[in-house]
């Protein structure tokens, strides 16, 4: 074969540029060394302990499996008794009157929640403990709220009891009043046609007093409860308590749903004074899958963090949502960030709940009430 | 007939004068060809930097901690995770800090982590819009990414994931109890692409 010196030269070339790039290559690395050091949850879950929710928590409370069973009957008032603290509670106080919990009273079952203070002279005044309720979002064929209620300190036929619900929308209170009596005396006011399905108000048991002269007031009461009957089926009310030990930023994820029809639910976290943006399920419709973030901190004695709320009616059949809390040490998910899984059951057949009853002791020996902001109730409005 | 006849003393030297010419035969000849190199150090292109969350509050009051060599091609990073998934965003950055030549990089465990309440446990690699462009499994030993392109003057973050069993004896007071707590990843980087990194 004849020797062909440029096709020899460019054959050389090639070869050379191809040895240079095949194994002309070099590598440096860096090295990144990673400990972990690990700590106990910012955030744990816990049992809201009532006789529709059955709540099964791993072992450090970092994950749930809840069922949840509905009904056309519920009291839809979270701690009403007081039994072990005044979770749930706050406190619309007056000028000279405030609200705390003591850990029991003679005729009353576990503790009672109080209001009370000194009145000057030629004075009145009032003061409520208060707790947020939504309404199940189906007809309402019958609401009722009840309070036991006693005058504990004070000059009878100064002092008045006030229960009823608190309207935010037009600033109403739906209420009954009377005198206060210096033993139990149990306050029952209708409130059907009142309310609206799926709205949002304060139940609210309150006290109002005058003053000729200077003397010491004081309230006590038993129990609150808030019935309510529907057309469809409903449950509304906490399905989870939060508990968190350092300030922390969280929100609710709905991941899945499955759902044969006909489930409307809306799931909220609620912190002691403020509700996120719901989770919202619309005739097994995912409307809207995640919540607005809410800031849990270490609660005052005696209280949770927050809770999470459901508020669901549907046709029949059973319902499982997969929900994943998340919560940051930052907001705007910054930070290390945490998920749990909580699995939700709605009605799942042949399940049977039972009720699991009151703690037999008292968590704190005595507790203040925080005080809420909610200074725009007046008596007048409504129902009287 | 004439042979050829040795002296006494010839005789006692035939042994001596074998051996010598045998050790002439034998010995090697070295030739020193001279090969002169030198080296010429260069900054590194690619380096660490922190995270946006690095020196972060952490959980249980702690803090993110990241800790870089002086020439920033080592650091070390510690984490407070707890149970279930505890997910750390942008903790480390990797800079290509040549402002023409783009590069392969490619991460490689080369300590994992070993620990049965470990149950995942993963390094992200993403750029700067939150895209993951590789995926490392720090639970096993070896396991690297593909190489990656990294363009001229641009930084990728790291992200960072634990997931933490619960189980028997574990409690909400308590922090989750590992034997392994340690882990380590290179990275490797390289003008191509062509050739498996040692």
């Amino acid at each position: 074969m004849p020797r062909n010196p440029a096709l020899h030269a460019t054959l050389f070339t090639l070869l050379s540029l191809l040895s240079i790039v095949g194994y002309a290559v070099a590598f440096a690395s860096l090295a990144m060394q990673g400990s972990l050091a690990t700590t106990p949850p910012s955030l744990v879950l816990g049992d809201p302990s009532l006789p529709p929710v059955q709540a099964s928590l791993s072992p450090s409370n970092t994950s749930a499996e809840v069922v949840v069973f509905t009904s056309n009957s519920q009291q839809i008032l979270y701690n009403p008794d007081f039994y072990s603290s005044p979770d749930g509670w706050l406190c619309s106080a007056g000028t000279n009157l405030t609200c705390y919990w003591l850990p029991g009273d003679t005729g009353a079952s576990g503790g009672v929640a109080a209001i009370g203070g000194v009145l000057p002279t030629l004075s009145s005044d009032s003061a409520y403990v208060v707790q947020e309720v939504r309404m199940p979002n189906a007809s309402l064929t019958q609401v009722v709220m009840e309070a036991r209620v006693r005058l504990s300190q004070g000059i009878p036929g100064l002092s008045s009891y006030i229960v009823g619900l608190y309207d935010p929308v037009n600033s109403s209170l739906y209420y009954t009043s009377g005198l206060l009596q210096t033993g139990y005396t149990v306050v029952t006011v209708n409130l059907t046609g009142l309310v609206e399905p799926g709205g949002r108000y304060y139940a609210v048991v309150g006290l109002y007093t005058v003053s000729l002269i200077s003397f010491t007031v004081e309230m006590l009461i038993d129990w609150v409860n808030l019935y309510v009957n529907t057309s469809e089926s409903t449950y509304s009310g906490p399905i989870l308590k939060i508990n968190a030990s350092e300030r922390i930023h969280a929100s609710l994820l709905l991941k899945s749903l499955d759902s044969p029809g006909g489930l409307n639910v809306e799931i909220t976290l609620t912190n002691l004074t403020s509700t996120s943006t719901p989770i919202t399920v619309e005739n097994s419709i995912v409307t809207s899958s995640s919540t607005s973030e809410v800031i849990f901190d270490v609660p005052p004695p005696g209280y949770t963090s927050g809770r999470i709320n459901i508020s669901t009616s549907k046709v029949q059949g059973n319902h499982t949502l997969w929900l994943e809390l998340r919560y940051c040490t930052l907001p705007g998910s910054l930070g290390p960030c945490v998920y749990y899984n909580i699995t939700l059951t709605i009605d799942p057949p042949g399940a049977l709940y039972t009720w699991k009853g009151n703690p037999v002791t008292a968590s704190v020996e005595e507790a203040s009430i925080p005080v809420y902001s909610l200074t725009t109730i007046e008596v007048g409005s409504g129902e009287d | 007939m004439s042979g050829l006849r040795l002296s006494r003393n010839a005789k006692k030297l035939m042994p001596i004068t074998i051996v010598m010419f045998a050790g002439i035969v034998l010995a090697s000849v070295f030739v020193y060809n001279p090969i002169t190199g030198q080296l010429v150090t260069t900054a590194p292109a690619i380096i660490f930097q922190p995270g946006t969350n690095a020196g972060q509050a952490d959980l249980g009051g702690n803090t993110i901690t990241v800790s870089l060599s002086p020439s920033q091609t080592s650091a070390s990073v510690l984490l407070h995770p707890t149970y279930q998934i505890t997910y750390y965003k942008d903790i480390l950055e990797v800079n290509n800090t040549d402002t023409v030549n783009a590069y392969f990089i490619l991460l490689r465990v080369t300590d994992p982590l070993n620990d049965a309440k470990v149950t995942q446990a993963f390094a992200y690699l993403k750029d700067a819009g939150g895209a993951v462009l590789a995926t490392l499994d720090l639970t096993i030993a070896g396991t690297e990414t593909t190489w990656i392109q990294i363009p001229a003057n641009t930084v990728y973050t790291l992200d960072f994931s634990f997931t933490i069993a619960d189980g028997t004896g574990d409690s909400p007071g308590t922090a989750p109890a590992l034997t392994d707590t340690q882990f380590a990843i290179d990275l490797i980087y390289s003008t191509t692409n062509t050739e498996a990194a040692p």
